[in-house]
């Protein structure tokens, strides 16, 4: 079995003043181990509402979503997280770093919420892998924003998942660092057999991965 | 800084804070009503007693009586100096004893008023019917009771009473009597005028016999020069006292301020406690106006405008709630109005006190020094580029050197002013200073675990792991809900606990070996025949008997102690008045000597030795073989202290607070008192045919009169009280809301790196069992010391742990919060927050 994810006639609406507004139309993916797709499109066509039903935050209406021989569908939240936690690393623009804890920290609490003891040198180790040896020890607050997305790539590529899902990872950034934190995502990823969804609006980035596809009001064009 | 005080400035602040205090008048409302109710309780505790001291200098004059009083007690009047006295003032003699009001087979213990043709002086005697008072003052024979006794004894207007063996003619019965300062309070009364007392002939000690003269000085002698001819007319006359209207009420006065001061203290706490409420509070405003103020930040508006907006929202609640209280307190007035008619006949009025508005404001500035300084200066960390970097941090308070300075010095005069202006300001300061400690303590506590948790090293248990990081990463707020945790712990089973005492008082069965009567008026040569009388209800009864004379103490240590014992040392009533004395061969079995010696069987009689209770030797700074003065059957005779007794009153025997040595009391006039303890149930006891003279007490309704005293206390205490918890709750409720809200972005994280929301919600619940664990020790100790000088110093009733309360009270705070604590984690972990991944 080469297909990590599989996604069939997903579908995603919500309710809004007794109205529905439908966000996915019968989205159909397919991502294999250790392959990378890039998911493009205008803002607001379904891209982040995406990732989020693949990294199981939010439900979905209608479809299937089965991932590493999980149905989503029949999976309660609990179970989602159990999965989560395990094998998917997310990557937000907003880098969501917990500002109260260090860089290092920050890393190593994906190991811990795992039980794996003794993690540091994991974590000290892939923060090198990013470029920031010199700042294990320093708070969000006082890394730049380009640093701070290295520290979430850092985190969600420490327990090795088997799935990186990167919603605009470099929207927050100058063009140089856009291409240096992309250049050391697909290098981390490469090296350690993840797959990989990113969602970009730069046509660049989107062109390293194996796979591109186009969101457009809810489907795939 | 000179741009503050630019105009334009000024109108920019002003106008943007109402219109932001308009915006946020839904997320102000927790602090508006804060605010306003811990200012409601300390402005209607305030305006309580400053109507109930006006009430009182209002008509001292009534409370006594007259504008002055002369007290001969049992002594003699000299008529000759009284007539003197006429010619300056016009006098009403007045005679009150103690009897038994008898109606067919019950009998009732009543404190009677003679009372002459000029009664009263001031104010007005109420009766039902109306003219009764005007019967009862022309005719013999014939008597007013008070409206307690008259029901009680089911009488009729026109029926008979029988009182010393004599029928009186109950002609109706007392609504008000106006000189209500002595001892006609609480019990009951009743009244006769001086022609009927004449005929009932008293001559027993334990009538209690007291006669006073109340005079009206004429109309061109002023009051002051008025007392000054008297004291002169009455300058070699050594049996009377002299009453000024001053110091009318002594008892009632008493009894009002240490109530007044509790009730004080408990509010100025409720404050106090309700500003780390506000803190919290105002902390979780200001976090949720982080985006807005790093946006003010960016536009390049300065810090200090930013606060100073902050300030004047805060001090525009300020003006508004504590006007507001101020004004709804004097409310209060009219519904107590309608209790004290009830009771006591009083009507309290009342009327806006600029000063009193002002005490409340000040206290209601101190909150507002406390809450807002450390909290605002939380903007400081707000950086304008927090925008541009995408940290959303927490902000936690921020203690400066500059504005702990102002913050110390606002809690300082403060509480200065508080303890100084009170009753009893050592009592107040003790108070502030323990208070104090108990925040100092519970911040060491803190620092103390939190050094020990880092140290800590947990390698399974994720829930136990993240709430141990989560103590020591939230340090700040983590300090912030302890003290919170602790002081509202604290509150909440101190209250708990004078609850617990005050009702036990209340509900307290009588003591096993109490008596069930007390006999008093018993003549030596009645003691066998009374004996009998009681043998033949009840052969089992134990009956006690001993001999009682009175004396007066008028030197210690040949210094009159009424020149330097304050009126308000709690053993003032041992020096005020005449004193009954008995003696014994040894020392009585429920009062053990605590210092000196008994004395021995071979004393010389001529030399006067005494035993003192322990607690009044303390209060009046007796030693052993300090001299007394005592006047005795108008005989002045030294004696001295050879022993201390400590005397319990509470176990309702017979005590007496000084006893002296037999040998010297065999020439002395004496009669008996005696308590009976009947060992089958006796019921009706009537003794107005063998012992008309005879006035007994049942245990029971002494008790019972206690009682409802307590209870009247108890409701006030638990009004108060009410009020307070629902502040304590605050508190907690507050600080849980802080910490689960500081927690909405964390838990985020942790959602989306996989933590399930049990193991999330688990966190929390430990994190607070950890806080509230290492509070509840030291919340316990501090409770009990506490309620302990709350119930021993103010009501002076004993005070005891209970189990029950603590529990009750422990497992309810720990329900509360861990609803709470599950409630707002479970808000925070549902889909309504992914909009914050979206940066919505």
């Amino acid at each position: 079995m080469n297909k990590l994810l599989e996604i069939k006639d997903l579908s995603l609406s919500y309710k809004i003043n007794n109205k529905s507004l439908q966000i996915l139309k019968n989205v159909n993916i397919d991502l294999n181990y250790k392959e990378s797709i890039a998911v493009i499109g205008e803002s607001g066509s379904g891209k982040t509402s995406l990732i989020m039903l693949i990294a199981g935050l939010e439900k979905f209406n209608s479809g299937e979503l089965i991932f590493d021989g999980n149905n989503f569908k029949n999976l309660n939240e609990d179970e989602l997280s159990d999965i989560r936690r395990k094998n998917i690393g997310i990557i937000f623009q907003s880098f969501f770093l917990l500002p109260n804890f260090t860089a290092l920290e920050n890393v190593n609490l994906t190991l811990e919420i795992n039980n794996i003891n003794n993690g540091l040198n994991k974590s000290k180790e892939i923060l090198d892998k990013v470029g920031l040896k010199h700042r294990f020890n320093h708070y969000p607050s006082q890394l730049s924003g380009g640093e701070q997305q290295r520290v979430a790539i850092a985190r969600s590529l420490v327990m090795k998942p088997k799935l990186i899902l990167a919603d605009e990872p470099t929207g927050n950034l100058d063009k140089i660092n856009s291409a240096l934190i992309s250049g050391i995502l697909f290098d981390i990823v490469k090296d350690s057999g993840s797959s990989l969804i990113l969602v970009t609006h730069d046509t660049k980035i989107a062109n390293k991965a194996h796979k591109k596809i186009e969101i457009n009001d809810g489907k795939i064009i | 800084m000179e741009k503050l005080f630019n105009y334009t400035d000024i109108k920019f602040i002003f106008l943007f804070s109402i219109k932001d205090l308009f915006r946020s008048k839904a997320k102000l409302l927790s602090i508006s009503i804060t605010l306003f109710l811990s200012l409601f309780i300390y402005s209607t505790i305030l305006t309580i007693n400053l109507s109930l001291n006006e009430e009182l200098s209002k008509n001292q004059k009534t409370l006594l009586g007259g504008d002055l009083e002369i007290d001969y007690n049992r002594g003699k009047a000299d008529y000759n100096l009284i007539l003197k006295i006429k010619k300056i003032a016009q006098v009403s003699e007045i005679i009150e004893f103690n009897s038994m009001i008898n109606k067919d087979k019950k009998s009732i213990f009543v404190r009677i008023k003679s009372i002459d043709t000029n009664y009263p002086l001031y104010g007005k005697v109420e009766t039902h019917p109306k003219n009764a008072f005007q019967i009862m003052k022309k005719n013999s024979n014939t008597i007013l009771l008070n409206k307690n006794t008259f029901e009680n004894l089911k009488l009729k207007i026109g029926e008979k009473v029988n009182i010393q063996n004599k029928n009186l003619t109950v002609i109706g019965y007392l609504k008000n009597i106006p000189d209500i300062g002595g001892a006609f309070v609480f019990g009951d009364y009743a009244m006769i005028n001086n022609i009927t007392l004449d005929e009932l002939k008293l001559q027993a000690l334990g009538n209690l016999i007291n006669k006073e003269f109340k005079l009206k000085f004429n109309k061109n002698i002023e009051t002051k020069n008025g007392i000054k001819l008297v004291k002169n007319i009455l300058n070699e006359d050594k049996n009377h006292k002299i009453k000024i209207p001053e110091n009318s009420g002594r008892g009632l006065k008493l009894a009002i301020n240490n109530f007044i001061q509790f009730l004080s203290l408990l509010s100025i706490s409720a404050l106090l406690i309700a500003s780390v409420g506000l803190a919290n509070s105002l902390l979780s405003y200001l976090n949720d106006k982080y985006i807005s103020i790093a946006i003010k930040k960016a536009i390049g508006m300065k810090n200090f405008k930013i606060k100073l907006i902050y300030y004047c929202e805060l001090f525009f609640l300020l003006i508004i709630s504590s006007l507001f209280s101020y004004i709804l307190s004097l409310f209060i007035i009219p519904i107590l109005n309608s209790f004290l008619i009830n009771f006591y006949n009083i009507q309290l009025s009342y009327h806006f006190s600029l000063f009193t508005y002002l005490n409340v404001f000040f206290a209601g500035f101190v909150v507002f020094v406390i809450f807002s300084i450390p909290t605002l200066n939380a903007i400081d960390s707000i950086k304008g580029n927090d925008l541009l970097k995408n940290v959303k941090r927490d902000i936690t308070f921020i203690f400066k050197t500059k504005t702990n300075s102002l913050l110390y010095l606002t809690s300082l005069i403060f509480v200065l002013f508080i303890s100084l202006s009170s009753f009893r300001p050592i009592y107040s300061l003790i108070y502030f200073i323990s208070f104090f400690i108990c925040i100092l303590i519970f911040y060491l506590i803190f620092t103390f675990f939190l050094r020990q948790f880092k140290k800590i090293y947990i390698e399974k248990f994720i829930s136990f792991k993240f709430a141990l990081k989560d103590i020591i990463k939230f340090k700040n707020i983590s300090l912030v809900v302890l003290v919170t945790l602790g002081l509202g712990t604290t509150l909440l089973l101190s209250l708990g606990l004078i609850g617990f005492n005050l009702k036990k008082e209340i509900s307290k069965s009588i003591p096993n070996l109490a008596p069930d009567y007390f006999f008093i008026g018993l003549q030596n040569a009645q003691k066998l025949e009374f004996i009998n009388f009681i043998k033949n209800k009840d052969s089992l009864a134990i009956i006690n008997a001993m001999p009682m004379a009175s004396v007066k103490l008028i030197k210690i240590n040949n210094i009159d102690p009424l020149n330097y014992i304050d009126r308000f040392n709690e053993s003032f009533w041992f020096i005020n008045n005449d004193r009954r004395i008995s003696w014994s061969d040894n020392p009585p079995l429920n009062n053990p000597i605590t210092k000196g010696k008994w004395w021995e069987n071979n004393q010389n009689e001529e030399e006067l030795l005494i035993s003192l209770d322990s607690k009044i030797a303390k209060d009046l700074n007796v030693k052993l073989d300090d001299e007394f003065t005592l006047l005795i059957s108008g005989r002045e005779v030294i004696g001295k202290v050879v022993n201390f007794r400590k005397v319990n009153y509470r176990d309702l025997n017979i005590n007496f607070a000084m006893l002296i040595n037999p040998l010297f009391a065999k020439k002395l006039p004496s009669e008996i008192l005696a308590t009976v303890k009947f060992d089958k149930e006796v019921k009706n006891i009537n003794l107005s045919n063998e012992f008309p003279n005879v006035s007994f007490i049942e245990v029971k309704s002494y008790l019972q009169k206690i009682s409802n005293l307590l209870n009247k206390i108890y409701l006030s205490i638990s009004l108060v009280s009410l009020v307070v918890i629902f502040i304590g709750f605050f508190v907690i409720v507050s600080a849980i809301v802080v910490q689960g809200k500081s927690k909405i972005y964390q838990n985020l994280v942790f959602k989306i790196i996989g933590l399930s929301k049990l193991q999330i919600i688990k966190s929390s619940i430990i994190e607070f069992l950890i806080l509230f664990g290492v509070t509840i020790f030291f919340s316990t100790i501090f409770s009990i010391i506490i309620s302990n000088l709350a119930i021993q110093g103010f009501f002076n009733l004993s005070w005891e742990f209970d189990f029950h309360t603590f529990f009750i009270i422990i497992s309810f705070i720990i329900v509360l919060s861990l609803i709470l604590i599950f409630f707002t984690n479970f808000k925070y972990l549902t889909p309504k927050i992914y909009p914050l991944i979206r940066n919505e």
